[in-house]
């Protein structure tokens, strides 16, 4: 007779429920989002790439462990934003045939007050306004050299410092040998140090 | 220049610039993540042709 045992309840208990996916994207959304707008350069257009990332993680791999989402996400989120580039490729191609038609200026009719309205946040406050402005120009130096690196530079650092995936996960991620993702960082941490000092910051 | 601590200040930073997202990127952020886990429960897209699924946060 044929006795089909149940598979170990400890393996189930390792996949990822509702509550432990829905509490992963909570935690990763907001760097998501920044990593996109470093690639993408446009709030909407990073907007869209975080919301098919989180799509793509809930509709094809909610079953997977928890301890696998980090990873996946992170190689849905690389892979949405090159296909937000070849998209953009294609779109730019038609766009250019017909550009010689109107254009509207709608800047305006997109204002949000809530856009202007920074998210609250307990984390990393500082008490001293001076102290918070300085700050304030920091971060948006480093957003700004961050932005103008090379694309495979900026993922290479961002996975693997900013995500801290480890130099194997950030290869398999970026679909690149481990060598590659060391050189890309390497290149990368040293590049961000030269543009910073060279608006007078020193790390 | 110890390559791991340089790297360190710099997503301290980021981290820092993440925290002080605009409350409206945030709300959308939020609706995005509804969004994806309510898609969840649901069957997958029907025909290639036909839109559905979430409205673009984005807006494009």
């Amino acid at each position: 007779m044929l006795i089909i045992h149940r598979i170990p309840t400890f393996i189930e208990a390792q996949l990822a429920s509702h509550q432990e996916i829905s509490a992963f994207l909570a935690e990763v959304e907001r760097r998501a989002f920044k990593q996109a707008l470093f690639a993408v350069r446009d709030e909407d257009s990073a907007l869209d790439v975080v919301q098919d990332a989180m799509l793509k993680l809930t509709e094809k791999y909610a079953g997977k462990p928890v301890a696998e989402l980090p990873m996946l996400f992170q190689r849905i989120l690389q892979n949405t934003i090159h296909d937000h580039f070849r998209r953009q490729k294609v779109r730019s191609a038609w766009t250019t045939l017909f550009s010689s038609f109107g254009q509207k200026d709608n800047k305006d009719d997109d204002f949000d007050l809530l856009e202007t309205l920074p998210a609250k946040s307990d984390s990393n406050r500082t008490a001293d306004p001076a102290r918070q402005v300085e700050q304030g120009q920091i971060v948006g130096l480093i957003e700004q050299a961050l932005a103008r690196l090379p694309a495979r530079q900026r993922e290479a650092f961002l996975l693997r410092y900013w995500e801290e995936l480890d130099v194997a996960e950030t290869a398999a991620a970026m679909g690149c040998s481990e060598g590659s993702v060391k050189t890309h960082c390497s290149r990368a941490v040293h590049a961000l140090a030269e543009m910073l000092k060279a608006k007078g910051i020193s790390l | 220049m110890n390559q791991l601590e340089t790297a360190k200040k710099i997503t301290a930073y980021l981290d820092k610039g993440t925290a002080q997202l605009k409350a409206g990127t945030a709300y959308k952020l939020q609706l995005a993540r509804q969004a994806a886990l309510a898609a969840a429960g649901q069957p997958q897209r029907s025909w290639p042709g036909k839109p559905s699924g979430p409205r673009r946060l984005g807006g494009r």
